[in-house]
């Protein structure tokens, strides 16, 4: 028996589906996402997720590509699996096929991807697993590149959301594992 | 010169100065962190940062200080100086000294706290720090060890919060730095 239950649709607060809905539209699924229904019952979480969401992931210039094929390769590096999966879920939407991407966890210093966003991805990768050793360089870098101070701030807006959502999906797994 | 500006009050649109009053409040010493003023260059990243860290991780906590020793802690481990010095902050205003929680950076495994906070902390460091190591079992020994599953979902909030914060706080911190 799991630790946790997912709540139904109808014993959650009216604000928490409405959000919940949007999430859903807006990630083009007809399934509810398990690692946020969990929270449902506590509108304030699922409030603070979705404007993160919308905030820090969603409103960017950054193309769909670049953005989904760093949250593929900052999930394997952290091992979470349930971000992972969604990540190649949306990649494969967006015509990817399974060696491509399988090729891109391997190596991801040599990605199939446009320019700018062979360097989003590069960042986005650092800054996400490693930022406690970034450097004044790495931001000149970042500029060098062709990225805007605005650009470089969304970079490190995006990740840090994505590496707040990885919590939330791994103990979510862990506590709807069965024992 | 640093990479990033910090934005001084007079240049903030009122949207921002808005965020930045209620961010001003969250701070022990009611003046804002150099973080969150460089963040304030980007209103719309400002405005998720602030907005998460409201909903996630209130004041007052249902946990009292147990989230800032968490936020410490976690700080700690990561690197995250602004996220460390501003836990600690919080900490010295309800009373702890340095050298207490200089202890507690230097043996988080054996912190002398109450035993519910104690076992908050650990639980809520591991979620932010160890998550591969987090299974099944240790969400039933919360609940055997008093808490509900409403104080552990809000616990996962708090360490996905953390990692949120130190994400920013190390990588701008690190634009920050004079060159």
């Amino acid at each position: 028996m799991a630790f946790f239950e997912l709540p139904k649709d109808e014993d959650l607060p009216a604000e928490s589906r409405k959000l919940l809905d949007e999430y859903q539209r807006a990630n083009g699924t007809n399934v509810r996402a398990s690692n946020w229904q969990i929270f449902g019952r506590f509108p304030k979480i699922i409030e603070a997720r979705f404007l993160a969401w919308k905030n820090l992931n969603s409103d960017t210039s950054f193309s769909a590509d670049a953005r989904m094929v760093a949250v593929m390769l900052i999930s394997h590096a952290k091992r979470c699996q349930y971000c992972f999966v969604g990540a190649r879920f949306q990649l494969d939407k967006l015509g990817f096929d399974g060696d491509t991407m399988d090729a891109m966890c391997a190596n991801p210093d040599t990605l199939p991807l446009k320019e700018r966003d062979r360097h989003f991805v590069h960042y986005a990768l650092k800054i996400g697993t490693d930022s406690a050793n970034l450097t004044p360089k790495d931001f000149r870098e970042m500029e060098q590149a062709g990225f805007s101070k605005d650009e470089i701030l969304e970079i490190v807006a995006f990740t840090a959301y994505w590496n707040m959502n990885i919590v939330f999906s791994q103990a979510s797994l862990a506590g709807l594992a069965e024992e | 010169m640093a990479f990033f500006e910090q934005v001084p009050d007079d240049q903030l649109s009122p949207e921002s100065k808005r965020l930045m009053e209620i961010a001003r409040k969250r701070t022990p010493n009611q003046a804002i962190g150099p973080s969150v003023r460089a963040m304030a260059a980007h209103p719309r990243v400002l405005k998720g940062f602030v907005e998460v860290r409201e909903e996630l991780n209130p004041i007052p906590s249902r946990f009292g200080s147990g989230h800032y020793i968490a936020g410490m802690l976690i700080a700690h481990s990561v690197g995250c100086r602004a996220c460390f010095n501003l836990s600690r902050g919080w900490l010295a205003k309800v009373g702890f000294d340095d050298a207490t929680m200089d202890g507690y950076c230097a043996a988080p495994a054996t912190l002398p706290l109450d035993e519910p906070e104690r076992r908050m902390v650990e639980f809520t460091v591991k979620l932010a720090c160890d998550r591969p190591g987090v299974k099944p079992a240790d969400f039933r020994d919360m609940e055997q060890a008093g808490f509900s599953k409403e104080d552990v979902l809000e616990m996962i909030g708090i360490a996905a919060f953390w990692n949120l914060a130190t994400t920013f706080g190390t990588a701008i911190d690190a634009g920050l730095r004079e060159e």
